[in-house]
């Protein structure tokens, strides 16, 4: 019974949670030598180790690295899936929407904006002026909506859905220059140097749902296994096949 | 009692979206997962470093440096060394049952092991895995692929569900 009524309440808490409008940004630092996916739900700022969970932003210390200090949790939503963070924001994807948040008081985090949609919502990474969402239909609620949207963040107080576009099934994403790779049925490749009229320029045969970018390497993650491309930086249509780690 | 139950009425007559011409009869069901019970001592003692397995399900994936953790999600981290991506090799599995998550700062690594958060270190030669810091229950409890509660005695921490093949 408790197992019902917790359901039944979370399905209605995620309803009205999708009836409301709702937005958290983060934002990550890429590092040279230690990178995460898109999927991640760990980013570390400013000393600070902050997580997600299906609905809380937490925040430990970390100044002491080898012992985490639990200083704070923030209630975001419901279906919190994804943590990005750049400069100071923190990006939240969830099943709802995206939320973005200021870290720069490490320790409480304030709400920024959120945006709201009815359909699952996978990863969302974000740059100086622009986050990119994928949301991927076929979930609770969702009706079967598989898009890329580009928001214009330069006001992250204010994010404006300036474009989108209708995909197979998209997940993880990754920058490489003035190019977004959006992991969907294969790897589509888009030139975002206009984000407001992104371009395919080309695609990677390969099923992933998630992708880290370091310098030249492309890294991907697909339920068959790990697969590594050589990019080359004069020539997007030019990678160079490395390896596959099967399952 | 009753007001609970007049409650959940109340939602579902209001969830319309989840409607469904069975009369909601997918709420009375039960999980078609089973939970992967550990008490909080096992829980404890669960993360060790092993031999290189094979990959059966594919997670997240983290990059440190020249290796590269592959989630095997809520059971550990196949650890490969990346030095040459046209020859990765899986060289360890770190078992941590509960693991979705790794991030590094310095030489420590934080993951989330079921409901707790652990901070850990690798020695030089990747050997051996120290445990330095547990932060317990800050995490929720992992609810099932279709959103069930476990039945827990106490002590006891869900940290994976199989899917129930009765």
């Amino acid at each position: 019974m408790k197992k019902i009524v917790y359901i039944l309440l979370g399905s209605f808490v995620a309803l009205l949670a999708s009836c409301e409008a709702d937005s958290t940004d983060n934002a990550a630092m890429p590092n040279e030598t230690e990178q995460s996916g898109s999927l991640a739900r760990f980013t570390i700022l400013n000393n600070h180790l902050y997580t997600v969970d299906y609905e809380d932003l937490n925040v430990f210390d970390i100044n002491d690295n080898e012992n985490p200090v639990f200083v704070n949790s923030v209630n975001v939503g419901f279906d919190i899936e994804t943590l990005f963070s750049f400069k100071t924001y923190l990006y939240i994807g969830s099943r709802n929407g995206m939320f973005i948040y200021d870290a720069s008081n490490f320790e409480t985090p304030q709400l920024l904006s959120s945006v709201e949609h009815f359909t699952a919502c996978d990863p969302v990474i974000a740059n100086d002026t622009h986050a990119f969402v994928t949301l991927k239909g076929g979930n609770l609620c969702g009706a079967n909506l598989n898009v890329l949207e580009v928001y214009d963040v330069t006001d992250v107080t204010n994010p404006v859905l300036i474009s989108q576009r209708n995909l197979a099934g998209p997940v993880g994403m990754a920058f490489y220059g003035d190019y977004l790779f959006v992991c969907d049925d294969e790897v589509k490749i888009f030139d975002i140097s206009d984000p407001e009229n992104m371009n395919l320029v080309h695609a990677i045969n390969t099923e992933s749902f998630d992708v880290i970018i370091q310098n030249n390497l492309l890294i991907l993650v697909g339920q068959q296994g790990v697969y590594q491309y050589e990019l080359d930086p004069v020539n997007i249509q030019n990678e160079t096949m490395l390896s596959t780690i099967a399952l | 009692m009753k007001n609970t139950l007049f409650t959940i009425m109340l939602c579902l007559s209001m969830i319309s979206c989840w409607y469904s011409d069975d009369g909601g009869d997918t709420f009375i069901a039960t999980s078609a997962y089973e939970a992967v019970i550990l008490s909080r001592t096992e829980l404890e003692n669960s993360i060790t470093l092993e031999q290189a397995r094979a990959i059966e399900e594919t997670g997240k994936i983290y990059v440190v440096a020249n290796y590269l953790f592959v989630n095997e999600p809520n059971v550990g981290f196949h650890i490969v060394n990346n030095t040459n991506p046209s020859s990765p090799v899986v060289e360890k599995f770190l078992t941590t049952p509960g693991v979705t998550d790794i991030i590094l700062k310095g030489d420590s690594f934080y993951i989330n092991q079921a409901v707790d958060l652990v901070a850990l270190k690798f020695n030089a030669a990747l050997t051996n895995i120290t445990e330095t810091k547990r932060v317990r229950n800050v995490f929720p409890i992992l609810l099932s692929p279709d959103g069930y509660l476990p039945e827990l005695g106490t002590d006891e921490i869900v940290v994976n569900w199989t899917l129930n093949l009765n």
